[in-house]
């Protein structure tokens, strides 16, 4: 049998063995291989996309980033300014306070000193016009007779008239009872305006 | 052991013998099984392709295409298609041919392990990378080629000529030896004995089978390196001292 056909003597199955490998090779060549190369191209184009997009994406990443730095560090800057400016309306302010507060301080103090003066004055004035009517009415009372006691009453008013319409006005409101009364506005300016002027020195 | 063998031979050579037109009807029945089992598996990868969530045929199906097309990208476009086609189908169709005879129960042998297929291989292949030549150098060219020096021709010639011989009678070999070698060990090994020697083997024949294939291919693409012109054929298997230089001998 060996010598009939051996296994090293192609025959006609040669013929049909070619003509099934063609068939197969232009079915693959056909149907397979184009498939196969298009789903992968278009696999490399979507990787190719991927890695584009995320290079894109990446960059736009740094941008952004950069972007808030960039905004980060201007609202940086503004705040620092905002922050500076603050400061110095607050320094302006409590500059402008303290001037304030030292003006009217001042002026305060100024009034106080002359009101002092002028309660002063009164005090004096009334303490003159008590003492003058103590004298006036123990001179009445060792006076003998009426006309004494005008004749002393018109000398004390002569007196008084010659010292000042004021020390007039105020002894003859002392014939009423002493009491607490609210000083005339020409007396007040006149002690305001007899007072001295206020030293800034002695309140700093 | 000489009526064993010749049980083998009577069971590997049973066709008819004193025709005008003899045919392996075992070899052509395994082929066509081979051929459609290819076929199907392959427009079946094809028609399931998916480009984002491909299943573990179509990575198989499209990592060897890949390796293929790496291997000769640089040619041009329709020679690389070529290429490209013919040495994936072949390594396919060899694995597919090589495994037949590992499906159990179907009592198919391995159609590689024939001659005539083989060779129709090698012919295929030759043929193909001949017609390239003459396509890309010109009838002119082509025949030149053979004639630089000329006292080499004889030589070329003669190479020519032995390439498909040697390209089919290695595939037949390999194909043949393990089909007697299962023969061998089931015939020789009492049954309870041949099982681990019988998976052995099997295993073994599996990776030859594929290994078988590969060169087949790759010496595929090596001829078709071989006679395209250096300008033309920059593949990436042929070795760098060669490239732009003489074919591999």
């Amino acid at each position: 049998m060996i010598t009939d056909t051996t296994l090293t003597t192609p025959d006609a199955t040669l013929l049909v063995e070619l003509a099934a490998f063609l068939i197969v090779l232009m079915i693959m060549a056909k149907f397979v291989l184009p498939r196969l190369r298009t789903t992968v191209e278009r696999r490399q184009r979507s990787i190719s996309d991927s890695l584009a997009a995320a290079d894109e994406a990446e960059r736009r990443c740094a941008a952004a980033e950069a972007e808030a730095r960039r905004v980060l560090a201007a609202a940086r800057r503004q705040a620092r300014c905002v922050t500076n400016s603050a400061r110095a309306t607050k320094d302006e302010l409590i500059t402008e306070g303290r001037r304030e507060g030292l003006a009217e301080y001042r002026w305060r103090a100024g009034q106080f000193v002359r009101e002092r003066q002028r309660d002063e004055e009164l005090m004096r004035r009334r303490l003159a016009i008590e003492s003058t009517q103590a004298l006036v009415n123990a001179i009445r009372e060792v006076s003998e007779n009426d006309s004494q006691r005008a004749r002393i009453t018109a000398l004390v008013a002569k007196a008084m008239m010659s010292a000042g319409g004021a020390h007039q006005d105020a002894w003859l409101t002392s014939q009423r009872p002493l009491s607490r009364q609210p000083v005339p506005r020409h007396e007040e300016s006149a002690i305001g305006a007899a007072s001295p002027p206020f030293d800034d020195r002695s309140v700093e | 052991m000489l009526s064993l063998v010749g049980g083998i031979e009577g069971d590997l050579i049973a066709g008819p013998a004193a025709t005008l037109l003899p045919v392996q009807w075992h070899t052509v029945l395994g082929t066509a099984c081979v051929g459609m089992i290819l076929v199907t598996v392959a427009v079946w990868v094809a028609t399931h392709a998916s480009v984002r969530h491909p299943g573990s045929m179509q990575v198989i199906w499209e990592g060897t295409l890949s390796a293929v097309d790496r291997s000769v990208d640089r040619t041009p476009g329709w020679i690389r298609d070529r290429i490209a086609t013919l040495a994936l189908t072949l390594f396919w169709f060899i694995v597919a041919a090589n495994w037949l005879h590992l499906i159990p129960g179907t009592g198919l042998r391995a159609p590689t392990a024939d001659l005539n297929l083989t060779l129709a291989l090698a012919l295929i292949v030759i043929a193909a990378v001949h017609l390239t030549a003459v396509q890309v150098r010109g009838i002119r060219g082509y025949l030149s080629h053979y004639l630089r020096p000329w006292w080499l021709s004889p030589v070329k010639v003669i190479e020519e000529l032995l390439k498909p011989v040697t390209l089919g009678l290695r595939l037949f070999g390999m194909a043949f030896a393990s089909t007697l070698m299962v023969l061998l060990i089931g015939e020789l090994l009492p049954p309870h004995f041949a099982v681990l020697p019988h998976a052995m083997w099997t295993l073994f024949d599996l990776f030859i089978g594929l290994i078988q294939a590969y060169v087949f291919a790759l010496l595929t693409v090596l001829y078709f390196d071989a006679a395209l012109p250096a300008e033309v054929n920059q593949t990436r298997i042929r070795p760098a001292h060669l490239r732009g230089g003489e074919a591999p001998q």
